[in-house]
């Protein structure tokens, strides 16, 4: 051993394998660390499966009618329809799916009093934030938008 | 070892050209992380969700045209119609805006169609029709269309021979006919109805009956027999 380390040559080859295997290793680091980023987000995207949720329960005039029930605060109503939304939304996410909305009047820019699903519930800073527009309401032009947050409990 | 090495010129001049090769790896698979990283710190538009943004506007475009339906049928004028349909636009065009989709949306009030017919003639009806042009250029998404939105409500009865009869409501949204299973039939003088699930209304009709349908986004239409 000593020997060899005292040749120029071998010296200049443990040296010059030192370097190769740090390259190596290095490019292996860069190329781990540039599959992880190019992955999904950890948390998956339920955006599309909520959005058609959304329109699903539009298509039905539940998000109208529960918006309706709100404004006429027909107290019966509201508990109905929120239940609709509440399986329309939680169906479309996993177990550990928890959302929160509530609707805004687009021409006051003020948001409905009384509308909000799951106001108790305090979303974390990576929620997801979807908004859907509703134009009309029982037959009346009253444009608002739903602001609605999902997440994951426990990630 | 080290010393004899640096002394070597050869050796020194191997060592520079190693460590600016690691210096140049190192910077060169930093950028790579960064690059491929940047999507997720900042996040890009996502394009499916800036097509879904077009789809809610479109659909609640459809639902002006429901909104105009309604004031129509419960006695608003064209000009009313026509008011409801710039400031429902305008609110579309502005949810447009505030995600990242500049658009112009257009439609020709001389084309637009609203009627209803007399309340005589089975079976009776409401239309609306117009077409809406929709603009969009943004960075993310390029969007140029002309959308019809040709929606009419209908309600029609069977012959009134018998005490087996029925209320037909339906619909007919661009060309496609559904049935509508959800709305509320009464007949003047009162006389009993029963909703059959499948857009018939089974009553016994005679006669001098006045028959009102109140259709869902509050539609309203009246037969007489």
């Amino acid at each position: 051993m000593k020997k060899l380390t005292r040749s120029r040559k071998a010296q200049l080859f443990i040296i010059e394998s030192f370097i190769a295997v740090s390259v190596m290793i290095i490019m292996v680091t860069a190329l781990y660390e540039v599959q992880i980023a190019t992955q999904p987000p950890i948390v998956p995207n339920y955006h599309e499966e909520v959005y058609t949720s959304l329109q699903s329960l539009d298509g039905i005039n539940v998000l109208d009618n529960y918006i309706y029930s709100v404004i006429n605060s027909l107290t019966e109503n509201i508990t109905y329809y929120q239940t609709i939304i509440e399986e329309g939304i939680y169906g479309s996410l996993p177990d550990n799916g928890e959302f929160s909305l509530y609707y805004e009047n687009m021409t006051s820019g003020l948001e409905f009093a009384g509308s909000w699903i799951n106001n108790h519930l305090s979303p974390p800073t990576e929620a997801i934030g979807i908004d859907y527009l509703i134009s009309e309401v029982n037959g009346e032009l009253i444009p608002c938008v739903i602001h609605l947050q999902l997440w994951l409990k426990g990630v | 070892m080290k010393k004899m090495l640096l002394k070597n010129k050869r050796g020194q001049v191997f060592l520079l050209l190693s460590i600016t090769i690691l210096i140049f790896l190192i910077i060169l698979s930093a950028t790579v992380y960064q690059i491929t990283q940047s999507p997720y710190i900042d996040p890009a538009p996502n394009q499916k969700q800036l097509m879904n943004y077009l789809d809610n506007g479109i659909d609640a475009i459809d639902d002006i045209s429901n909104a105009a339906l309604s004031q129509f049928s419960l006695g608003a004028t064209r000009n009313d119609i026509l008011t409801i349909m710039d400031e429902g636009l305008s609110q579309v065009e502005s949810y447009f805006d505030d995600h990242n989709l500049p658009a112009i949306i257009t439609y020709d009030d001389v084309n637009l169609v609203i009627a209803n017919t007399t309340t005589a003639v089975n079976p009776v009806y409401i239309h609306f029709q117009v077409e809406v042009s929709v603009h969009i250029n943004s960075l993310d998404l390029f969007y140029e269309g002309v959308i019809l939105f040709d929606t009419t409500y209908y309600m029609q009865t069977s012959t009134i021979v018998g005490n087996l009869n029925y209320v037909y409501l339906y619909k007919e949204v661009n060309g496609i006919t559904t049935e509508i299973n959800n709305g509320i039939v009464t007949i003047s003088p009162v006389t009993s109805v029963t909703n059959m699930g499948d857009g018939r209304y089974s009553a016994d009709l005679v006669g001098g009956q006045t028959i009102t349908a109140e259709l869902p986004h509050n539609i309203w239409l009246t037969l007489e027999l």
